[in-house]
């Protein structure tokens, strides 16, 4: 509790620095920074840098990008949802297939319109989320719609379905995140029978609001927004069937959640118990830009690595974190320039490469960033760290430490790394400057030991002699003065 | 005055370890006598608790910029020493200002003398305990930090114990009477501190309105 408090108090005196200090960053496009050691953002080395911009004439027989929704990347395919279209490219943005029109379910032709998230499972199948027309479509290998799923039976709700956003486990269960319907995600099973919500939250009213809507009168509350639980705004699965969510409001504590199968969020606080959550400290208010307020998480994917990175639209930048949610690096921001996005929608891996691909509604294009040589050392790193290769992701931190001095991350990971190899003076040195306690109270525990060891024995000799002496002192000095030596003991 | 011939230092140090420990010492065995004696038998000095005073200052400098690692709350690179020092000294001066202000309301016998006395004689197993928690926290642990947080929490605690007894005997106080003086005096410093917020605002506002003037004057006639 009390450390809860301290966060609270930290955060807000964060933000209230803040305010203080003019806002440049807001106009520095693709700059990165890190959470340094519990004094604010420290500028970073940038991580990801553009590769290639796309726009329609860069893809051969698209004739517009307009209304991008999302992305998709399998093994060997790009999926992307623009307005009319699920257009399939290969990782070198070669056009496959644009698929527009289909036969529906009666054999009669249908146009895509207006479709949202798209999922393509391992064996193919395409999964589109068409929002407006209240259904999912699902297309084979072939591109032919096999299903048609409508509202899914059993789902009793007031509210006009609108799916638009699908994710499909390995048992063709699907998750789907309908509009306006707070009750949580929706878990559909493979015949389109609702099953039940998944990951529903309750909502928190504090005990202010309780009195306000006790003492307030009709008008004062129909003013006021409703108390309404949070909806989810993307999802990703993961290699172990995990789901990763993000929240789109902005008053939670725990915006991105990874929810187990029982729809519980899992995802791990770091170790000074702070949630991931995008930007921590922001601008209250902002009179040049609109950028003020929290984060605003619209995206998140996730790769087989741990690693996942989720899309702020309040400042349109990108946010990457690892398995244990320590914040990687930040990329992206608002802007015309290349490497700085107006309205991106959608963030995407491309598959085992380490470049990110962005899907801008506003500027219609698709921007491939790749990772510098900071990023990736980080990237590096992480991964050689989740496969267990401890040895070589050392000396990848040590390259990253190298770029950014500032680079906690990698001071941590070096420091905990020296801890276990035995080297428990260079682990302090390390950990001191991060403020990284409980590792470094280990080493400290550690190397206060080997001084006991050294000089106890030294001292306790020291201490029997010196009583010795002070005994034989007195002893002399009262014989001395002609009295008995004895009598006084 | 003293002659500088006159001056004997034995004597002088004696002198200083009566005041600084064995008349402290007297206190936190005997609290009710002690403080009574300052009272109506003039013991204590006012020069060992000045220099109490300042010793509390600075254990909370050394609090913030000497602790041991393990234990560091705040950054030492952004500590303004002379903020944390005047934070001692403002809150115990506010403190006896109110304390005083609300024992002149309600016939409390105790002078501004006594009273600051009596915050600083409180004080002091407190200022030695943080002493020892400044040694410890080099040589702990975070395993061991109960023992680092019982010592600071023993010092408040002294102080609170302290502290009322000593009220209540500079004023000349019943239990209940002293407990009400206590309350009266948390919401005496409320107000002050708002008195305080409101006049540093106002004359801000003041400051700025004559320098528009200056600025407008300026502006136009020359």
């Amino acid at each position: 509790m009390r450390r809860k408090i301290k966060k609270y108090v930290l955060s807000l005196l964060t933000g209230l620095a803040v305010l203080a200090m003019p806002l440049t960053a807001s106009a520095e496009g693709t700059a990165n920074y890190c959470f340094g050691s519990g004094s604010g953002n420290r500028k970073a080395p940038v991580a990801y840098e553009v590769e290639k911009v796309y726009h329609a004439m860069d893809l051969e027989g698209v004739e517009d990008l307009n209304d991008l929704a999302s992305m998709f990347v399998t093994d060997d395919s790009v999926y992307v949802a623009t307005g009319n279209a699920i257009l399939v490219l290969d990782y070198d943005f070669n056009v496959k297939h644009i698929l527009s029109d289909y036969k529906d379910e009666d054999g009669n032709d249908a146009k895509i319109s207006g479709p949202d998230g798209i999922f393509v499972t391992e064996d193919g199948r395409l999964y589109v989320c068409e929002p407006r027309n209240a259904h999912v479509l699902v297309f084979d290998k072939n591109y032919k719609l096999i299903n048609n799923f409508g509202k899914p039976a059993g789902l009793d709700i007031s509210v006009e379905y609108m799916p638009s956003q699908v994710v499909v486990d390995r048992l063709d269960r699907m998750y789907i995140i309908a509009t306006n319907l707070y009750e949580g995600i929706l878990e559909v099973n493979s015949e389109n029978r609702f099953q039940r919500y998944f990951g529903t939250t309750t909502v928190s009213i504090s005990a202010w609001d309780i009195f306000f809507r006790a003492i307030a009168s009709e008008e004062q509350l129909n003013r006021q927004a409703l108390i309404l639980p949070t909806e989810y705004s993307s999802m990703a699965l993961n290699e172990k069937g995990f789901i990763y969510t993000t929240i789109r409001s902005t008053d939670v504590e725990n915006p991105i959640r990874l929810l187990n199968v029982n729809g519980t969020d899992i995802m791990p606080e770091t170790w000074e118990e702070f949630h991931p959550m995008g930007d921590v400290s922001w601008a209250i208010t902002s009179s040049t830009t609109s950028e003020a307020g929290p984060s605003n998480l619209s995206y998140i994917d996730c790769n087989e690595h741990g690693m996942y990175m989720v899309l702020d639209r309040t400042r349109n930048r990108i946010f990457t974190y690892d398995d244990a949610s320590n914040l990687l690096y930040v990329f992206g921001g608002s802007g015309d320039k290349d490497g700085c996005f107006r309205n991106p929608v959608s963030v995407r891996w491309l598959g085992e490469s380490r470049n990110v691909l962005v899907a801008d509604r506003l500027s219609r294009s698709i921007t491939v960033m790749k990772p510098t040589n900071y990023g990736n050392a980080i990237f590096e790193a992480v991964r050689l760290e989740a496969e267990g290769e401890r040895d070589q992701a050392l000396l990848c931190w040590q390259d990253a430490l190298d770029m950014n001095s500032n680079c906690s991350l990698a001071k941590d990971a070096i420091g905990r790394a020296l801890y276990w190899a035995g080297d428990y003076e260079g682990s302090q040195e390390m950990l001191k400057r991060i403020h990284r306690n409980d590792y470094y109270s280990m080493a400290f525990e550690k190397t206060r030991e080997e001084v006991i060891r050294a000089y106890a024995p030294a001292a306790v000799i020291a201490l029997a002699v010196l009583i010795v002496a002070v005994k034989v002192f007195r002893r002399v000095r009262s014989r001395r003065k002609g009295g008995n030596g004895y009598a006084k003991g | 005055m003293q002659k500088v011939s006159d001056f004997n230092l034995k004597k002088w140090w004696g002198r200083v370890v009566d005041e600084v420990i064995r008349f402290p010492l007297y206190m936190m065995g005997k609290p009710f006598k002690a403080f009574s004696d300052i009272k109506y038998e003039g013991k204590g000095s006012v020069p060992a608790c000045i220099f109490f005073m300042v010793m509390l200052m600075l254990l909370s400098v050394m609090r913030q910029s000497y602790t041991g690692t393990v234990f560091v709350e705040v950054d030492p690179r952004y500590m303004n020493i002379w903020m944390v020092m005047a934070g001692v000294l403002m809150q115990t001066v506010l403190l006896m200002v109110a304390n005083w202000s609300v024992s002149v309301l309600t016939n409390g016998s105790g002078s501004l003398r006594e009273i600051f006395m009596v915050a600083m004689y409180a004080q002091y197993p407190y200022m030695w305990l943080s002493g020892l928690y400044l040694v410890l926290s080099h040589v702990m642990t975070l395993d061991e930090k109960a023992l680092l947080t019982a010592c600071i929490t023993l010092g408040v605690v002294c102080i609170v114990f302290y502290g009322f007894i000593g009220l209540v005997s500079v004023h000349g106080f019943g239990f209940f009477q002293g407990i009400a003086s206590v309350v009266l005096t948390l919401i005496a410093l409320v107000i002050i501190v708002f008195v305080i917020l409101l006049l540093v605002s106002m004359a801000g506002e003041l400051m700025n309105f004559i320098r528009v003037v200056a600025e407008e004057i300026t502006l136009h006639y020359l």
